[in-house]
């Protein structure tokens, strides 16, 4: 199997990023086991610390970013005293992600953002949302099933277009598992959990 | 959905909202914003706009499951008491 190197960013300051970073790093830790490089990063430190996000792409292939989004940012810190997030990268800074194949577990990701992208890195693959992201918290673990697989899939070499083809059916898959006669049906808020993956099946996609 | 069914959903979803044995706790996490069950519930009555999309996921999935829109609520009510 070919390794490859992979910068795993995410934040954690509040309820919906608490889960995603506990995904971010289960997701390092199946990519450590497979002998992949694996570079965990907190967003707010990096945006913080001058060179170190550019660096860190140096060293890898993929960049993976699990967070909020906004259509112009991945973010690295909420609103604060300016009354603005303070971004991570946003359409601006775009070139930072280097044509590194992208996967961007954020709301909005495609918009502005994953355009600039595009702009920049015809030749680039990025995988993101096109509205927003949405999860059901007693049942995280299923989302996170979904996405870190979808992340393995990507690093092991699968295109951007046959990955979210695989993100579509798993979503549509989850949906119907918390549906009437799926296996998950009983769980605990399984209406709002089947919306959820329902939602997120229509709004993943890629760019360019 | 009919007007009859929509009413059968809103007072299942209450009796899931004031069964449910964490009513406060973020539960719907949309990356930006997340809702408890009790904000959940009121943003289900006062928002139109989120009303009728969940009425119409309901009504979509039930066709898919081939049963009532309200017995995924109900099912989330009966989990909330297990």
């Amino acid at each position: 199997m070919r390794k490859a190197g992979v910068l795993v960013v995410a934040t954690r300051y509040d309820a919906g990023s608490h889960y995603t970073y506990q995904w971010a790093r289960a997701l390092q830790e199946e990519l450590a086991r497979m002998d992949h490089t694996c570079i965990p990063l907190d967003a707010a430190d990096l945006c913080r610390a001058g060179s170190s996000f550019a660096d860190a792409i140096n060293c890898v292939q993929y960049v993976v970013f699990y967070g909020h989004g906004l259509t112009d940012e991945w973010t690295a810190l909420p609103v604060g005293s300016s009354g603005s997030t303070t971004p991570l990268v946003n359409s601006a800074n775009a070139s930072l992600l280097g044509g590194r194949r992208v996967f961007a577990g954020c709301c909005h990701s495609l918009v502005q953002l994953g355009q600039a992208y595009a702009a920049a890195f015809p030749h680039g693959e990025y995988i993101g949302y096109s509205k927003e992201f949405a999860f059901e918290a007693a049942n995280h673990e299923f989302f996170r099933d979904v996405v870190n697989n979808a992340v393995i899939q990507f690093v092991k070499g699968a295109s951007r277009q046959a990955v979210v083809a695989m993100l579509q059916n798993a979503w549509e898959g989850l949906r119907d598992a918390f549906g009437g006669g799926g296996i998950l049906q009983h769980r605990p808020n399984a209406f709002e959990a089947s919306q959820d993956a329902d939602d997120n099946s229509k709004h993943v996609g890629f760019a360019p | 959905m009919s007007s009859d069914d929509e009413g059968v959903v809103m007072r299942a979803l209450e009796e899931w909202v004031f069964s449910h044995p964490h009513k406060d706790r973020p539960f719907l996490i949309i990356m930006g914003r997340s809702f408890t069950p009790v904000q959940y519930w009121n943003e289900v009555r006062e928002n139109e706009q989120f009303r009728t999309k969940l009425f119409r996921f309901l009504e979509e999935q039930a066709e898919r499951a081939g049963e009532r829109p309200v017995d995924m609520i109900y099912r989330a009510v009966g989990a909330n008491r297990r």
